[in-house]
């Protein structure tokens, strides 16, 4: 059997060398792929969630429109759901009161798909 | 020797040929060789030989002197090599330590984009989230031109004597009616101009002494 010198082992170790190289060089690649990918997840997460949060969910939009009524004493308010809209239709409502529910409604994360103001009548229809 | 007590004849290169000079005989175990006429010959056993001069390679004893016959490169000396080696397992150890580092760290981006697709995007796809934002950005951008503009048509109301008649809006389409009493013949240029600026598709017009402003939002 052959005896192993320095040199020999000096060669096994720039081939090792090279090999660790090449491995090193590999995941320095995938650790760039892998950090824009999560960097990319993560600012469309955060995105998905602003978005969901730009206006009330499917619940809460009958919560709030119940208790912006309840609020401004408006009784005679007809709800009704239907799919993924939700008409409020109010018949004979007072200037102020109209004014008020104009503008709280406005203010809120509502998906206003529709609303008419005619006189004293008041007609909206919202997203959920 | 008669020639038919030959029994064989080898041919072979001998380091020993210079124990056979001055007529000696070489014993190599216990056979008896002899140098003649140029070729060495094995001298039969059953025959006599005299003793003297016989040189027994068993008995021969090696000198302490030697050559050493060495593989390594003319280049580089071994303590060279093994210095070489030693810088060189460093660096690969290091590099080697890094790489398995890089592994630990890709596994944890791993980790965390997975916990984001299931626990935060409800396992949807990028593509489906993508769409999603996209729609909501739309509905939300035009909720805001909407509302911004119904805000300013307010925002006149308590600053000019004009009060609204009627209000709706629907299939993105805006369209308010204003009392203006007494007329206000700038009213409707002012209000057109602050339009024309965010709006691309809008009418201000008067019917019947009412200023009717519709826009498509």
């Amino acid at each position: 059997m052959k005896k192993i010198t320095p040199l020999n082992i000096l060669f096994i170790n720039i081939l090792v060398l090279f090999l660790v190289l090449l491995l090193y060089s590999y995941t320095n690649s995938d650790i760039k792929n892998i950090t824009k990918e999560y960097i990319e997840y993560k600012s469309l997460s955060v995105n998905y969630k602003n978005s969901k949060n730009s206006f009330y969910r499917k619940q809460e939009v009958e919560n709030k429109i119940k208790k912006i009524l309840r609020q401004l004493r408006i009784k005679n308010a007809i709800i009704k759901k239907s799919g993924k809209k939700l008409n409020i239709q109010i018949k004979k409502i007072s200037l102020s009161k109209k004014d008020k529910l104009l503008n709280k409604v406005f203010n809120e994360k509502f998906i206003i798909i529709k609303f008419k103001i005619e006189k004293n009548n008041f007609l909206l229809e919202l997203g959920l | 020797m008669e020639l038919h007590q030959v029994q064989k004849i080898y041919f072979s290169q001998i380091e020993f040929l210079e124990y056979f000079k001055n007529e000696n005989k070489l014993k190599i175990g216990e056979d008896i060789l002899s140098l003649s006429k140029e070729i060495i010959v094995k001298i039969p056993n059953n025959l006599n030989v005299n003793t003297e001069n016989i040189v027994d390679i068993d008995e021969l004893k090696l000198s302490k002197e030697f050559i050493s016959i060495s593989s390594n490169s003319k280049y580089i000396d071994n303590k060279t090599s093994i210095i070489f080696s030693i810088i060189l397992f460093i660096i690969t150890t290091l590099f080697l330590t890094k790489t398995v580092v890089n592994y630990q760290t890709i596994d944890e981006y791993k980790k965390k984009i997975d916990y984001i697709q299931t626990a935060e995007n409800n396992s949807l796809s990028k593509i489906q989230i993508k769409s999603i934002v996209k729609k909501y950005d739309k509905i939300y951008a035009d909720q805001i031109k909407m509302r911004k503009l119904i805000a300013y048509l307010l925002n006149i109301q308590t600053k000019v004597n004009i009060k609204f008649q009627s209000i709706k809006y629907e299939n993105k389409k805006l369209i308010i009616k204003m009392i203006n009493n007494p007329k206000d013949t700038t009213l409707s240029s002012k209000i057109g101009s602050y339009i024309q600026k965010k709006y691309k598709n809008y009418k201000v017009k008067i019917v019947n002494n009412d200023l009717l402003v519709e826009v498509k939002i």
